[in-house]
C-alpha cells in the first residue's frame, strides 16, 4: 500500500492543525519583553543574593582583623566579585542572541552546545579558582596563628573535597555535551 | 523621535511576521514539545525572540528564511536547556524508517502519530522535516539550515520514504 501513498500529504495534514493562540499584538510582546527582563533581572539577583552577604560577611571579617589577618576575607572577597561578573557575563550572553537571525540553524546549534560545554569545562578557571587563593590563605593564616590542629585538618579537607566535587559534576555534565555535539559532528561527517 | 520611528518599523516587522508565519510557529513549537505549558512557555519565547531580532534585521535575508531562523534557533537553545534536566531518546531518520508501522485510518490519530514521529527525530533531521512540512522547498530549507543542497535532497527523499511508509494519503476519511 505504501507505494501508492503520496508522500506530500503529511504536508496538508500537518498544516491543518488548529491553530494555538498564542501572543501576537505589540502591547502582549512589550509586557512578555518586560516579564522577560524581569525574570533576568531576578535571575541577576539571585546570583548576587548569594554573593552579597558572603561580601558584607567577610568585609566585617576585613575591618575586625589586623595585618595578615585581613588577606583570607579580602581574597575571598576578590573571588566572590570575579565568579559573580563571570556568572553575570556568561548568563547575560545566553539570552536572545543578536544573530539568530542570520545564522543557519546547524551553526547555531553546534556553537550553542559547544558554548555550554566550554563554559562547563572552564569553570574551575571562573567559578573555582578564584576562590583558592583565599581558602589556602584561610588554612594558611590559621595553622600561622592557632598551629595545625585535627579541626583545621578537617576543615582544608573540605576545602578540597567540596571544590573537587563542583568540578567533577562540571565535568560530568560537559561530558554529556561532548557526547552530544560528536554525535553531531558524525551526522555531519555521514551527510557530507 | 528616532527610537519611535525605530521601534515602529520593528513592530510592523513583527506584526507582518506573526500574521504570515503565526501559526507555522505554533507547529513548531507543537514539534518540539509535548506539555502544553511549557509549549506555550516556548511558543512566547520564540515571539520574544522574533520581536527583539527584528531590531536588527537588515534584509540580508528573506522575511521567511529570517523568522524560520529564529524560531528555530530559538527552539533549539530551548530544548538544549530543558534537555540538560530530561534527557530524550531521539533517532535519526534511517532509524525512524525501519521502526515504520503501520498506518492510522482517521486524520486525528494520523496527526498524532506525524507528531510522535517529528517529536522523535534529533534535531538537524526534525529541523528538516518540520522546514518540508510547512512547504518550504529544497533550496529554501538549505538556506535555512546551512545544509548543502545535496544534503538537503538526500533527506527529504528520506523523509517522504520515511512518511509513505507511515501514511495514508490522508487516510480513508483523512482528507
Amino acid at each position: 500500500m505504501a507505494a501508492e501513498m503520496d508522500p506530500n500529504d503529511p504536508r496538508s495534514l500537518w498544516q491543518s492543525q488548529e491553530e494555538e493562540k498564542v501572543t501576537v499584538t505589540i502591547d502582549e510582546i512589550r509586557s512578555l519583553a518586560k516579564r522577560f527582563e524581569r525574570r533576568i533581572f531576578w535571575r541577576n539577583f539571585r546570583e548576587y543574593a548569594v554573593g552579597v552577604p558572603l561580601i558584607v560577611l567577610f568585609g566585617a571579617g576585613v575591618r575586625s582583623q589586623q595585618g595578615w589577618q585581613r588577606l583570607p576575607p579580602l581574597l575571598l572577597i576578590a573571588g566572590i566579585v570575579y565568579s559573580m561578573f563571570q556568572l553575570h557575563r556568561r548568563g547575560a550572553a545566553r539570552s536572545h542572541p543578536a544573530d539568530a537571525g542570520l545564522t543557519a540553524l546547524r551553526d547555531f546549534h553546534m556553537r550553542d552546545l559547544e558554548q555550554q560545554r566550554d563554559a562547563l569545562h572552564t569553570v574551575w578557571k571562573w567559578y573555582l579558582l578564584p576562590f583558592v587563593p583565599g581558602l589556602v590563605a584561610v588554612i594558611v593564616v590559621r595553622a600561622m596563628s592557632r598551629g595545625v590542629n585535627a579541626r583545621l585538618i578537617a576543615t582544608g579537607v573540605f576545602f578540597v573535597v567540596t571544590l573537587i566535587g563542583i568540578w567533577l559534576l562540571n565535568e560530568w555534565a560537559a561530558g554529556k555535551l561532548d557526547r552530544r555535539i560528536d554525535a553531531l559532528k558524525r551526522m555531519e561527517l555521514k551527510d557530507e | 523621535m528616532q527610537t519611535t520611528l525605530h521601534l515602529s518599523a520593528q513592530d510592523d516587522l513583527y506584526r507582518q511576521a506573526a500574521e504570515e508565519f503565526g501559526a507555522a510557529m505554533g507547529r513548531l513549537a507543537r514539534g518540539y514539545e509535548v506539555d502544553g505549558d511549557k509549549r506555550r512557555d516556548l511558543l512566547q519565547e520564540i515571539h520574544l525572540a522574533l520581536w527583539r531580532s527584528f531590531e536588527g534585521f537588515d534584509e540580508r535575508c528573506s522575511l521567511r528564511t529570517w523568522v524560520y531562523r529564529v524560531a528555530h534557533n530559538t527552539t533549539i537553545s530551548w530544548v538544549i536547556r530543558q534537555k540538560r534536566g530530561r534527557p530524550q531518546m531521539l533517532v535519526s531518520l534511517e532509524e525512524l524508517d525501519a521502526m515504520a508501522v503501520a498506518p492510522d485510518a482517521d486524520r486525528h490519530a494520523a496527526l498524532e502519530r506525524l507528531m510522535r514521529l517529528v517529536q522523535r527525530l534529533e534535531p538537524r533531521d526534525r529541523q528538516v522535516i518540520l522546514a518540508w512540512l510547512e512547504g518550504l522547498d529544497a533550496a529554501a530549507i538549505g538556506e535555512l539550515t546551512g545544509l548543502s543542497a545535496r544534503n538537503v535532497a538526500t533527506k527529504i527523499h528520506r523523509i517522504k520514504t520515511v512518511l509513505a511508509r507511515n501514511f495514508h494519503a490522508g487516510g480513508r476519511d483523512g482528507r
